[in-house]
């Protein structure tokens, strides 16, 4: 090294990754939940807008999760990644309001499930930039056959019942399951197949 | 790589299982196979990790700028670690002669007030008689920083008294609830509602369960909603208790 190179100056906040950002908020520091606010808000508040079509609702919903994420012990970092813990807990709120039923209790149960997986990264983009992110998922989606992608987002989304699915797009049950499953796993592997 | 033990469509149930679409008898299956393939957790793991990246998809939508800001400040809010004592005056009675002189001091109350709610007053000042009554001070937030205002508890008694000036009187059909909330909780006590008058005050007296009665511990809120609306708050903040 040079000697006169500058001594290596800790990351800011905005530079971190998410699980030292969690640790950092553990810690009780508020400027860590404003750095995973700034990276994940737009995500959270659209998934929520999307659902529930109503920027009022959408904003409590945001506020919501973000304190949660604040007071609660609900997010373990060995279950999986913290943008999929902050947009599986959206959805499902989300849902939640839009239904006027709780599901939150069950995605708390399929969460606690879901064991440690060492080793692995299980989230296939969680080494990319949000912007990546957008534009893959966005790629990805356009490759899925229209039907498959459709009935992915209305489940998604809408959080219908494979039923509901059916009956609103007209089309047998089992054709509806087959579709969303291979939709899932077809999606899977565009992904996979962008980082590789 | 072959999978004896895992029938042919396993990948398709492990996708319902990650999509929560498994029929009663699917999902039977699906327990049984990950009890004896633990390792197809992560296939779960990954799925639903997928699963969770859709909405990077959806077009990018800024959230209200005054959000972070708020969630910053609630945020901060419920993890103030509690002062070792937050009461403005604690009040051990030796009320004499001129009770109803001492009460409208202490509460801030005009006597053209005091006439008016002599029972409450009353009330109030039986309250103020307990050696453990305890006063909280209640200020303004927001648009209604004018606002102030006293809140009496005795902890032996599952009433307490809101006294409020310069509030403005809620519209038709709205009223001014009283929440509590414990450092670290997110779900607040609900403890009542009240209005005010034209003159923008109001002496309350409000029936709490005893084990919900307000401590130093606690922070106290009032907001503006809905006098019909669920037990949540929603409304702007109005008021909260004096740290």
């Amino acid at each position: 090294m040079h000697p006169d190179s500058p001594k290596p100056e800790p990351l800011p906040l905005s530079a971190q990754t998410d699980a030292d950002l969690f640790a950092v908020l553990k810690a009780g520091r508020v400027e860590a939940l404003g750095a995973l606010y700034d990276r994940y808000s737009n995500l959270v508040y659209g998934l929520a807008l999307r659902v529930l079509s109503n920027s009022e609702e959408a904003e409590d919903v945001t506020q919501e999760i973000f304190l949660a994420l604040w007071h609660k012990d609900t997010y373990n970092p060995a279950r999986g990644s913290l943008s999929s813990f902050l947009v599986t807990m959206t959805r499902s709120r989300s849902i939640d309001r839009l239904r006027s039923r709780n599901t939150k209790l069950k995605f708390l149960q399929r969460w606690r499930r879901i064991g440690t997986t060492e080793g692995s990264v299980a989230n296939p983009l969680e080494q990319v930039s949000m912007n990546e992110r957008s534009q893959f998922l966005r790629e990805a989606l356009a490759r899925l056959p229209d039907l498959e992608r459709q009935v992915l987002e209305i489940a998604y989304y809408e959080g219908l019942s494979q039923s509901e699915v059916a009956k609103r797009l007209n089309i047998p049950l089992g054709t509806v399951k087959t579709r969303t499953r291979q939709g899932l796993l077809k999606l899977r592997q565009h992904l996979q197949d962008f980082i590789q | 790589m072959i999978r004896p033990s895992l029938p042919e469509n396993w990948e398709e149930l492990i996708a319902g299982y990650a999509l929560n679409d498994l029929s009663p008898e699917e999902a039977k299956l699906v327990e049984q196979l990950l009890d004896e393939n633990p390792a197809l957790m992560g296939e779960v793991n990954q799925l639903q990790e997928v699963l969770a990246l859709l909405p990077y998809g959806l077009p990018r939508q800024e959230p209200p700028s005054h959000l972070r800001l708020t969630i910053l400040e609630a945020a901060q809010e419920g993890a103030r670690t509690p002062k070792p004592r937050r009461r403005t005056h604690r009040i051990w009675l030796e009320l004499s002669g001129a009770v109803a002189v001492f009460v409208a001091i202490a509460l801030g109350l005009d006597n053209y007030r005091l006439r008016q709610d002599l029972e409450s007053a009353d009330a109030v000042i039986q309250a103020l008689r307990q050696p453990e009554t305890e006063v909280y001070a209640l200020e303004g937030t927001g648009e209604t920083t004018a606002a102030s205002g006293r809140l009496v508890v005795n902890p032996n008694q599952d009433q307490i008294l809101v006294t409020v000036q310069n509030l403005p009187e809620p519209a038709a059909g709205q009223a001014y609830r009283l929440w509590g909330l414990t450092p670290g909780s997110t779900t607040p006590i609900y403890y009542g509602q009240f209005g005010t008058t034209a003159q923008g005050e109001t002496l309350a007296q409000l029936s709490i369960p005893r084990d919900a009665i307000p401590t130093e511990e606690i922070q106290l809120l009032i907001t503006l909603e809905s006098s019909t609306a669920p037990l949540i708050p929603e409304g702007p903040l109005v008021m909260q208790s004096s740290l």
